[in-house]
């Protein structure tokens, strides 16, 4: 009876095992075992080239993985760093600013959020090629996407515009729970606004600040769409972010067909995930946000 | 509930392996019958090509079959010119019909490897010619026995396909179905307003740059997304200075001759010249030949588009573009005109297809004279021969069948996967001064250890 009771919640949650089995845990395991071998996608054999942990020593040695890997801490550190701070300048503005018309600001800032991110790096393309709209007015001639270095900066700079609406939803959130009393008092004992926010807002958003840059991170790290459509991860890979140089090295039409090595990477991507999200964890359980 | 987690976990590691071990299995049973099916494809193929023609026959009338057919060629003119051909095929067999599947360049490589891996192949699809044909062709049908014995066929086929693009190691995969002509087109109001003649060499090219840029026109469409645009230019260039263009690249990628060798390095500082005088725009490697490239020229931005192929002929005629198709402009004066030419769409189909001689049957009608017809008709250059009689109305396409006839064919594949990306990586450090052209060449070299 008591064995039964104790497996009792197993029968309501085997419906989402089951899910979790296929959908996740199948996979996963599928590319773990896929990283030890040499398949390249259309052979039926797969697992017919065992190549043991050839894939991961190959990983340490591919210049163009380290560029990705550098291009994807590039651009979570400043995605992070800068959608952070914009969005809890906004929100900071909008809350204690007290507009007439807060509700309609806020919608206008988040919007770009709700767009497809399919639309937002054609349009930005348009304005960033070199015969586009900012060339035009200020009567440059830059290769703002087609060069060796910017890309994945003009990339960051679109995804930072597309989400800061979200990081500060969050942050406008936060305040909304802020005592006001606390501010109030501040300023009658005399402080600046600077203090009152270095010493009473900040603190007081340290939960919600962890959780987005958290969620910044991990979406940091899954950027893919952005680069393929607006540099397609080049010219010579100088673009390349992780998730990209995956799809190069599977399915691309001028890729090399490498869905072992592929698999090594999406390994390595795992691990990265499995960090963060631990990290996450951690925190929330142990600030109980 | 740390047992019940730990229990959890060992349960879902032992369903996955055992999902993992019978995907295996089922893959080694699979394997197993792809040479017996090939064996024997190919002895009914070789030995009883004639007799099972005559079964099929038999059997299509009575039989109903619907022929899948998967490509990416999304493009309004292969749509109508498809249907106008399977109302035709439909009118001798009414039993066989199509499920056409038309999906974007970029879905089909996921898709079509799904099939591959998951054995759920249409009967006909579409499969890149060249690099690609060596991972490909372990899962198609070797088609080689089967065109050449019948006369009628190789006939219809052999003429103007390019054939090395449809094979790999001297075995044909691949039914070439149309014709793959890259040339520059040139805007001819653009060349009158300007008082300029059409290009000869890349420094006719180079001199109009400062008379096309007072209105921010380039000489030709800047398209190096995909960064083959510009690695046919280097193949183009070393045919335009070597008369065995193709064997010489060919024999630098089986390692018999280096890539950094003086035919190479000229080819590579042709082009370098051309970027640094501004041919292109400086943002060229962020703009694709299929999007950016043939907007460019349609919104007459630049006088040349490059590299355009039978494709665009609709499309360039559509916008009402009086153009004018030509070789890329000679590395020099005194070097050899010569024309890309590859297939564009080229059909295959796979050892355990369930009905091979339908589909066989199918794809040899796709290289008859009634079906390149249609496809005339449709601004499309077919492989296969073009009827004599026939009134090609697009003007733009009746340059390009006339003239690539009059020039050297040039193959620009690149059939090694490590090569090809040597190429384009280093093509385009070296092209956006990052590397040299001898660091660029050894590394092509390096590549291929």
């Amino acid at each position: 009876m008591r064995l039964k009771e104790k497996f009792f919640p197993l029968y309501y949650t085997l419906p989402v095992i089951l899910f979790y089995l296929v959908f996740l845990f199948y996979p996963i395991f599928f590319n773990v075992i896929l990283s030890f071998f040499n398949w390249n996608g259309i052979n039926p054999n797969i697992f017919k080239d065992f190549v043991a942990f050839e894939n991961y020593k190959n990983l340490i040695l591919d210049k163009v993985f380290w560029l990705a890997f550098r291009n994807t801490i590039y651009f979570v550190i400043s995605t992070v760093i800068v959608q952070n701070l914009i969005g809890l300048f906004l929100a900071h503005i909008l809350f204690f600013g007290n507009f007439k018309y807060g509700n309609i600001l806020r919608s206008i800032i988040f919007f770009p959020t709700i767009l497809s991110p399919v639309i937002v790096s054609l349009v930005w393309k348009k304005i960033f090629i070199s015969d586009g709209l900012l060339n035009t007015i200020l009567h440059l001639d830059i290769a703002w996407l087609g060069g060796l270095y910017a890309g994945i900066w003009i990339v960051a700079f679109v995804n930072i515009w597309q989400w800061s609406g979200y990081n500060m939803v969050l942050y406008y959130a936060g305040l909304q729970s802020l005592d006001y009393q606390l501010v109030e008092a501040a300023m009658i004992d005399g402080a600046n606004w600077a203090g009152i926010v270095a010493k009473i807002v900040i603190p007081f958003l340290i939960p919600t600040i962890t959780i987005a840059s958290i969620l910044t991170v991990l979406g940091g790290f899954k950027v893919f769409d952005l680069v393929y459509i607006m540099t397609k991860g080049g010219p010579a890979h100088q673009s390349e972010v992780i998730t990209s140089y995956m799809y190069w090295l599977s399915f691309d039409a001028t890729g090399p067909n490498r869905m072992g090595y592929a698999a090594t990477v999406v390994i390595f991507s795992l691990f990265i995930a499995i960090v963060f999200a631990s990290i996450r964890m951690r925190i929330m359980f142990t600030r109980k946000i | 509930m740390k047992k019940i987690f730990l229990m959890f976990l060992v349960v879902a590691l032992i369903t996955s392996l055992v999902m993992i071990l019978s995907f295996a299995g089922c893959k080694t049973k699979t394997v197993a019958e792809t040479t017996v099916a090939e064996t024997t494809a190919a002895e009914t193929t070789t030995a009883e090509t004639a007799v099972a023609e005559t079964t099929a026959v038999e059997t299509t009338a009575a039989k109903p079959v619907t022929l899948t057919i998967w490509d990416w060629q999304n493009v309004e003119n292969y749509l109508k010119a498809f249907d106008e051909i399977f109302a035709l095929y439909k009118k001798d067999h009414p039993n066989v019909d199509f499920d056409h599947k038309v999906v974007t360049s970029t879905d089909y490589m996921q898709m079509l490897k799904a099939a591959i891996t998951g054995n759920e192949l249409p009967q006909i699809f579409e499969v890149w010619t060249g690099m690609q044909m060596a991972d490909y062709h372990s899962a198609l049908l070797d088609l080689t026995d089967i065109i050449l014995k019948d006369p009628e066929w190789s006939d219809w086929v052999g003429k103007q396909a390019s054939q090395l693009d449809v094979q790999f190691e001297g075995k044909t995969y691949l039914v070439p179905i149309d014709m793959w002509d890259v040339g520059v087109y040139c805007n001819n109001k653009i060349l009158n307003d300007y008082s300029l003649k059409l290009p000869n060499t890349i420094d006719d090219l180079i001199n109009m740059v400062p008379v096309l840029g007072v209105d921010n026109i380039k000489p030709l469409s800047s398209n190096f997304q995909d960064v083959w645009t510009a690695q046919f230019i280097f193949t183009v260039f070393i045919h335009q200075l070597e008369p065995k263009g193709t064997e010489m690249q060919m024999q630098a990628e089986k390692g018999e001759i280096s890539w950094n060798n003086p035919t190479f390095v000229e080819a590579c500082e042709g082009i370098k010249k051309m970027w640094d005088k501004n041919v292109f725009r400086k943002d060229a490697f962020a703009r694709a030949y299929n999007i950016d490239g043939i907007a460019e020229f349609t919104d007459k931005k630049c006088m040349g588009l490059w590299a355009g192929g039978d494709w665009y002929t609709g499309t360039v005629v559509d916008a009402g573009i009086d153009a004018t198709a030509i070789p890329f402009p000679l590395i020099k004066e005194g070097a050899t005109p010569t024309y890309l030419a590859s297939n564009g769409l080229a059909y295959a189909t796979y050892p355990e297809n369930p009905d091979l001689q339908v589909s066989l049957d199918f794809m040899k009608f796709l290289s008859s004279p009634e079906v390149s017809k249609i496809f005339v008709e449709n601004s499309i250059h077919p492989a296969a021969k073009v009827p004599e009689g026939v009134e090609i109305k697009n003007p733009l396409l009746k340059q390009i069948i006339s003239t690539a006839s009059n020039y050297r064919e040039a193959n620009p594949w690149v059939y090694n996967s490590k090569v090809s990306t040597a190429i384009t990586d280093g093509l385009a450090n070296y092209i956006l001064g990052k590397i040299t052209v001898e660091e660029f060449l050894n590394s092509i070299d390096k590549a291929m250890k």
